[in-house]
């Protein structure tokens, strides 16, 4: 899982110019069974021209870690995306600390 | 990826909706050219604007240049797009969308022409064709809008414009048959068609469109949440009647109606600005970007738009205080929102087509949109592009002709800044190539 954690972080919000880890975009992250793999996500907000990029950017990210074969991106709305959710290098990018 | 079946695990949200690039592109890639070519014979215009002609066939010329061939060309092609992710609908027909822009293409040369010469043949023909044209855009958005679940404000706004586009379109038929003598029996009432068509194509299509969009684009750019939406059906209601009593005033050549109109405009955007700003104090990026503050400045403007429409009845200025206000109004409301959003707009649409799928630039970093265009550059435009018009504005109420000759030049040359940023983002010679591409 951290190596996927770290593919992800390759996949940047264009329009932000922060990666979707780091913004908080990221909810959770299953192995239901070997190889496969679910990823539930958001988006910084409903609508988000970006949104079908983004989260395709985030299965083909996903799925070059090793041993990943499937990879299913669910993009969810509940709970609604919050600055709270960056971490703090993002938080202080986008001028909030 | 999709789940087995097509659903999305957990009931996620597909919106694999966008038409294919080169639909959007291409309309907007005209509406830019279009502003280049209208900022270019605004300035050579210019004496003749001085003279407060408006009904003389160069400004005709100039004002359809900037309403059709900038304006209407661009906002095709955002709202071809927008539409998709607005509505999380696709196009009804990216077909027609796709041949539609030719016949618009042919239609606005043939009509730029005409007008240009006053030339009634090619009136009736490319009239004919832009109709068409016009005519087919409104159908295919409508019926696309019809087919969505997204309703509310917005969708009644975006509705409502190309009603009114529809509406606007036709009234121009009317005023091309009593032009060329076919419909007689309408030339006593010429004023008040050139005035309704005036009124449904910027007060309707126009303003309706701006400020639907504005509801969508404003919190997509800021990241805003939480924001008050309850004023938003007010604002549309008030916009309607402002809209309708203003024409009743055109009608009945009533006062008091076009002072009712007017007093209900600057309700309706009195409303809007205080929706933005909600908006905006709920923003989640701290820095709000020049062409962002650009769009809010429109939306004050649409107040003082009204301000003049009031002091125009008060003091009546003949022709030239109609294309005064008129002027403004194109300019300071539409055509600051339109460059405002386009400086988002474009980068995005041309980012997603060229970088999405790229991992990195030769630097080993994201492409990301801000490497596209630095956005601090749309500052002098901006501030250029106000302060001429306001001192257009003072300049033709004084009558002063050098300052209407200085103040047209540095809004054109604002423009034509806002054309060489955009183009550098879209890059010709790579959109050439992509849109000889089946996509």
């Amino acid at each position: 899982m951290e190596e996927v954690r770290e593919k992800l972080k390759e996949v940047y919000d264009p329009e932000i110019g922060v990666n979707v880890v780091d913004l908080g975009l990221i909810y959770k992250m299953e192995e239901p069974e070997e190889g496969t793999l679910h990823i539930e996500m958001t988006m910084t907000t409903p609508g988000c021209p970006a949104h079908d990029m983004i989260s395709q950017n985030v299965e083909w990210a996903a799925a070059q870690a090793f041993g990943v074969g499937m990879v299913y991106v669910d993009v969810v709305w509940d709970p609604p995306w919050s600055p709270d959710m960056m971490s703090p290098e993002a938080q202080e990018q986008l001028g909030f600390r | 990826m999709q789940g087995p079946g097509g659903a999305m695990p957990g009931g996620g949200v597909i919106t694999s909706q966008s038409p294919p690039f080169a639909v959007p592109i291409r309309y907007m890639l005209l509406g830019i050219v279009c502003f280049g070519l209208f900022a270019i014979d605004f300035g050579i215009q210019s004496s003749a604007l001085a003279q407060g002609i408006p009904g003389a066939p160069n400004v005709v010329a100039l004002t359809h240049a900037l309403t059709l061939g900038a304006l209407l060309s661009f906002v095709m092609g955002a709202v071809y797009q927008l539409t998709t992710v607005a509505f999380l609908i696709p196009i009804a027909s990216v077909p027609a969308a796709r041949w539609n822009f030719w016949v618009y293409l042919v239609g606005l040369v043939g009509l730029f022409v005409s007008m240009s010469l006053w030339w009634s043949t090619g009136f009736l023909v490319f009239g004919f064709l832009i109709v068409l044209s016009i005519y087919l855009y409104a159908v295919v958005l409508i019926v696309s809008l019809m087919k969505t679940a997204v309703r509310g404000p917005m969708f009644g706004f975006v509705v409502s414009a190309h009603a009114y586009l529809i509406l606007a379109v036709s009234i121009a038929v009317l005023l091309v048959l009593a032009d060329s003598g076919a419909v007689s029996a309408l030339n006593n009432v010429m004023g008040e068609l050139i005035a309704t068509h005036i009124l449904f194509a910027v007060g309707g299509f126009f303003t309706f469109l701006v400020m639907g969009f504005s509801f969508k684009l404003l919190p997509m750019f800021t990241l805003s949440h939480g924001f008050q939406t309850w004023r938003q059906k007010w604002t549309m209601g008030l916009a309607h009647a402002a809209l309708w009593v203003v024409l009743s005033g055109i009608w009945t050549h009533l006062q008091a109606l076009f002072w009712a109109g007017a007093i209900i405009g600057i309700a309706a955007f009195v409303s809007q600005i205080l929706d933005i700003r909600g908006i905006v104090r709920k923003r989640m990026r701290k820095k709000i970007e020049p062409p962002i503050r650009g769009v809010v400045v429109a939306a004050v403007a649409g107040i003082l738009g009204l301000c003049l429409l009031l002091v125009r009845v008060l003091w009546p200025m003949g022709e030239a205080g109609w294309q005064g206000v008129v002027m403004f109004y194109l300019l300071g409301v539409v055509t600051l929102t339109v460059m405002g959003f386009a400086y988002k707009i474009v980068p995005f649409l041309v980012w997603t087509k060229r970088y999405s799928k790229s991992k990195s630039n030769a630097g080993g970093k994201p492409v990301l949109i801000s490497d596209l265009i630095d956005l601090n550059q749309s500052w002098p435009v901006l501030i250029g592009f106000a302060v001429g018009l306001i001192a257009l504005t003072a300049s033709a109420a004084a009558s002063w002709k050098p300052g209407v000759i200085g103040s047209s030049v540095l809004i054109a040359i604002a423009i034509l800044v806002f054309c060489v940023q955009i183009l550098k983002v879209m890059e010709p010679a790579k959109l050439g190539k992509e849109l000889q591409e089946r996509d």
